[in-house]
């Protein structure tokens, strides 16, 4: 007979306020095999956890039911409780009495019936549980940080300073990512460069820190600890071992091309690199413009370089890696002009998006940090930005917040005011969202020292006339239309992830929220980490978030993979499938269900069974439910197991 | 017809002589003309026992797995045993290159005990074609039109020929389309008939479990039915609906349409109506025509990120 000790909780009065405790322990009482029931205000306390550990060593318990909270919250707790008084962990189950059963009735009676059942269910599978020991994962100590931005380059020097080993891989030829594009940075107008660039020489030449840019992650297997990554590394047609990073080539080179970049705002060459201080300081060739891959002869590149190391033939090259840890730092994307018909985006030059300003007022930009606008390169006397413009818009753009662009409108405002002292900066908003130290204070300097006139409401339309743009709005505070002449219209467009976002989280088997943002395990709790153990997320590619935040949370994803790394071995759970070779037929089914691809082929006897990798099996149960003859089965959940729950329930 | 029974047993004593097959599969004269029976033929001189004719009514496709214990297999095979065979085969169960598959095109097979009831005696012989079906018994003669006398199975046929052979006795015919009639007809009813009406087939089983012990789906090597635990015993309507459910859930997106179960249910349970019912929601809900023939993706048997999953959305 077994010897099973109930604890039904009151947690406070979330409990109790619905359900009769007492009751509920009477008729656990009364259940076959249950020696030791009682109640307690808190079990999750310390007093509460050591009545529980009291009541294994006294009654000599073989089995826990632990009626509470969700098993979310406090299933390790109690687990680890158990243990400490020398009963296996894998002998205790939570029945759900709060979630399931008093938040969501409010008829006290049939709610302690139905919490009664609940720990009847609970009582019948930890009969039926076997103890079970965790299993252990080796960690390879090297982490892979995927995004050489400022998230990826503070994740991996984080990481590298803490002594572990680290790839970086960034999808541009160069590190630095969006914030490299940036001309100052709010609150303190920092320039942007200035404080990147030590950060990014300082990752180039760390020791431990492996750079390889212009290039992307392909696959992706493995499980935590023991990741294998397949990364492609583009063409670059230059030797980057040769190249001494002269940087003739680009000065020579007679093909202009539009680099990324410059977004939109100014020319790059079909050779070259895409800002001065890039690193590593190498370039690529951008084939779609150049003139050798156009057919043409050309090839000044290859004559003027003093170590010849321009390769027309340089081919895409492939490399395995394996890594125990990845942080996912890939970024963002703005909202591209095609959606914003009304404001004239992508049909009238003077109307450009934020990130093109920031190129505009950079000092390494294309006008040298002077603001002109695009069409015929006039310095503007009156600039109206508009904020949201595709973000707070459920019908047409976004429904979220995309929560930089308050401040970075009102820090576009601020110089501008200073490099352009007669000009009038107008913003058009709905809210002004400045929670951040300094930030409120920020927008205020803004309004009162550089003049920005505030005008809460939206644009209706954009069009040009007499060689400006009249903008069209309603100011909501008083009421009245508003017609502005502008000569340059900025757009704070959403935030959007990075392209090809979703097909990296395809990649990496990790969720994406329904806006493609990367889905973090726990809103609160688990924000840096993916429900896929091994996987962290820094910086805008989980949601959007300025520098200061990037940087933190990137901080915080590190300390996450150093977690795992230091260790060199950890324990998952032991509550993964198992195949019964005996009754596996081999059809693999199993296989094919499987999220995880943790199922694979054996032989066994001249026949083919399905075997699980426990290191990367997640314990979904996807396999048990295909699976017909009942060969699959969960530690921890075993077909017999939930029909006794449901028995015990319906009884 | 006669020339592809001596076509058929010209290749089974080759295969059989040649020392590399154990068995050839085929059927044998029974107890009456009209009832031939699935035969395992070990050794070339037993091939002149192989008969071929429109009585032979059976599914051979199962009988592989007995019979490859003891070496590769030859086997005479219909449209229906070819896709019982894809099935097996695509369940890792049976290596495709133990097999010689001997395709034989079928325009339907004769349910002896309607053809007796129409002659008044047992038929000696039979011809099938696309119209009708001619019973003869001696001297007489009579045509009769083909859903009076055909196997249920056969007259929802659209696959004539296997789409895998070795060799061929005759010319394949073209493959069709599947209707899903009957379905159709069952899903204007509303739920209290549909209940009613199955009710009354399933409290008829007598657990004999024909319909699994056929079925070229249902190859596990050890079955959750045969499970204690897992399977109550026939003492409610609902255990019934309990067993009949779950044989049908086990075999739902992977059903060849065959339709040996409901061809051998003692108790005449139309079965293929419930097989019929899930490939028609596979067709509907996945977009693929033909979901009784095997194929690499198996909608029911994926993960797929994207999965549409149009069920959420669909009341029916």
């Amino acid at each position: 007979m077994p010897r099973i000790g109930a604890f039904i909780c009151h947690c406070g009065l979330n409990i109790t306020a619905t359900v009769d405790v007492e009751r509920v322990a009477a008729r656990a009482r009364a259940i076959p095999g249950v020696v030791h029931a009682e109640t307690y205000k808190y079990f999750c306390s310390q007093p509460g956890q050591e009545k529980i550990a009291e009541a294994i060593r006294s009654s000599r318990l073989d089995g826990v039911v632990v009626a509470a909270c969700s098993p979310s919250m406090h299933e390790a707790t109690f687990r680890e409780a158990a243990a400490l008084a020398g009963l296996n962990p894998y002998l205790v189950q939570i029945a759900n009495l709060r979630e399931q059963c008093s938040w969501v009735h409010s008829h006290r009676e049939t709610a302690t019936v139905k919490a009664a059942a609940l720990v009847a269910a609970m009582v019948a599978k930890v009969r039926r549980d076997q103890p079970l020991e965790p299993i252990r994962l080796s960690v390879y100590p090297r982490a892979l940080v995927i995004g050489g931005g400022v998230a990826g380059m503070q994740a991996a020097w984080d990481i590298a300073e803490a002594g572990h080993s680290v790839l970086v891989v960034e999808r541009e030829p160069n590190l630095g990512g969006r914030m490299a594009q940036l001309s100052e940075t709010f609150p303190t107008l920092d320039c942007a460069s200035c404080i990147l660039t030590p950060r990014t020489a300082e990752v180039a030449r760390h020791p431990r820190i492996e750079l390889l840019t212009w290039s992307e992650v392909r696959e992706v297997s493995g499980y935590v600890g023991n990741f294998s990554v397949k990364i492609a590394r583009r063409p670059a047609f230059v030797d980057w071992d040769r190249c001494i990073g002269c940087m003739l080539c680009q000065e020579k080179c007679p093909a202009p091309a539009p680099i990324a970049f410059e977004h939109g705002m100014g020319m790059g060459k079909a050779i070259g690199v895409s800002f001065p201080q890039a690193v590593p300081n190498r370039p690529v060739i951008r084939r779609e413009y150049c003139r050798r891959f156009q057919g043409r002869k050309c090839q000044v590149c290859a004559k003027v370089c003093p170590v010849g190391a321009v390769d027309f033939e340089q081919a895409e090259s492939f490399r395995e890696e394996k890594v125990g840890a990845i942080v996912v730092a890939t970024g963002f994307d703005v909202m591209p002009a095609a959606q914003f018909g009304e404001y004239g985006y992508g049909e009238y030059p003077d109307v450009i998006d934020s990130l093109a300003f920031e190129r505009l007022n950079s000092s390494s930009g294309p006008t040298g940090g002077v603001i002109r606008r695009p069409s015929d390169g006039k310095i503007p006397r009156e600039v109206v930005f508009i904020q949201c413009a595709g973000s707070r818009d459920p019908d047409r753009g976004k429904p979220y917040c995309s929560k930089i662009c308050c401040m970075y409108t009102a820090k576009h405002a601020f110089l501008y005011r200073q490099k352009v002292p007669d000009g009038q900066a107008y913003v058009f908003y709905m809210d002004i969202r400045a929670g951040g130290k300094g930030y409120e204070e920020f927008v205020q300097r803004t309004v009162d020292q550089a003049g920005a006139m505030y005008l809460r409401g939206r644009v209706a339309r954009v069009y040009p006339e007499d060689g400006r743009l009249l903008v069209e709005g309603v100011d909501t505070l008083s009421g009245t239309t508003v017609e502005v002449a502008a000569d340059l219209v900025v757009l704070a467009t959403a935030v959007l992830p990075r392209e090809g976002a979703r097909d990296l989280a395809r990649t990496l088997k990790i969720a994406v929220d329904e806006h493609g943002f990367y889905s973090e395990a726990h809103p609160k709790l688990r924000p840096v980490e993916t429900m896929t153990r091994g996987i962290f997320l820094a910086g805008a590619a989980q949601a959007p978030r300025d520098v200061a935040e990037t940087v933190a949370q990137a901080s915080a994803a590190a300390a996450k993979a150093l977690g795992l790394l230091t260790r060199g071995e950890l324990a998952a759970d032991p509550l993964v499938a198992q195949v019964d070779e005996a009754r596996c037929s081999g059809c693999l089914v199993c296989r094919h269900v499987c999220p995880y691809q943790a199922i694979e082929p054996r032989d066994v006897a001249a026949r083919k069974v399905a075997s699980v990798n426990p290191g990367l099996c997640q314990g979904c149960g996807a396999c048990a439910a295909i699976c017909r003859s009942g060969a699959m089965g969960l530690h921890g959940f075993s077909g017999k197991q939930v029909l006794a729950e449901v028995e015990a329930i319906c009884l | 017809m006669t020339d592809r029974q001596a076509a058929l047993r010209d290749i089974a004593a080759g295969l059989l002589g040649g020392g590399q097959f154990a068995t050839f599969i085929g059927f044998r004269a029974g107890l009456d003309p009209s009832r031939p029976v699935p035969h395992f033929v070990r050794d070339a001189s037993g091939a002149g026992a192989l008969v071929i004719n429109p009585f032979c009514g059976a599914g051979l496709a199962r009988h592989v797995l007995e019979a490859l214990e003891d070496g590769p297999v030859g086997i005479l095979t219909r449209g229906c045993d070819g896709l019982g065979l894809e099935r097996l085969i695509a369940d890792g169960r049976v290596a495709r290159e133990r097999l010689h598959i001997v395709a034989v095109a079928c325009r339907g097979a004769v349910d002896p005990a309607r053809a007796r009831a129409i002659l008044g005696r047992i038929p000696e012989r039979a011809e099938v074609d696309a119209q009708a079906v001619t019973l003869i018994a001696g001297e007489e003669r009579r045509s009769v039109p083909r859903d009076s006398c055909l196997l249920s199975r056969c007259l929802n046929c659209v696959d004539p020929s296997p789409r895998l052979a070795d060799s061929w006795l005759d010319e394949p015919l073209p493959a069709g389309v599947r209707d899903f009639k009957a379905v159709s007809h069952m899903e204007q009813q509303p739920p209290e008939a549909r209940y009613a009406f199955w009710a009354r087939q399933f409290r008829r089983c007598i657990r004999c479990y024909a319909c699994r012990n056929v079925c070229p789906a249902c190859s596990c090597r050890s079955c959750s039915l045969d499970d204690p635990e897992l399977q109550e015993r026939a003492t409610s309507l609902a255990d019934q609906f309990g067993f009949q459910f779950t044989r049908a859930y086990h075999v739902a997106g992977r059903c060849v349409a065959c339709g040996e179960c409901q061809r051998a249910c003692p108790m005449s349970i139309p079965l293929s109506l419930l097989n019929e019912k899930f490939l028609k929601d596979i067709r509907d809900s996945f977009g693929i025509a033909d979901p009784h023939r095997p194929s690499a993706v198996e909608p029911l048997a994926c993960y797929r990120p994207d999965d549409p999953e149009s069920w959420r959305g669909d009341a029916r």
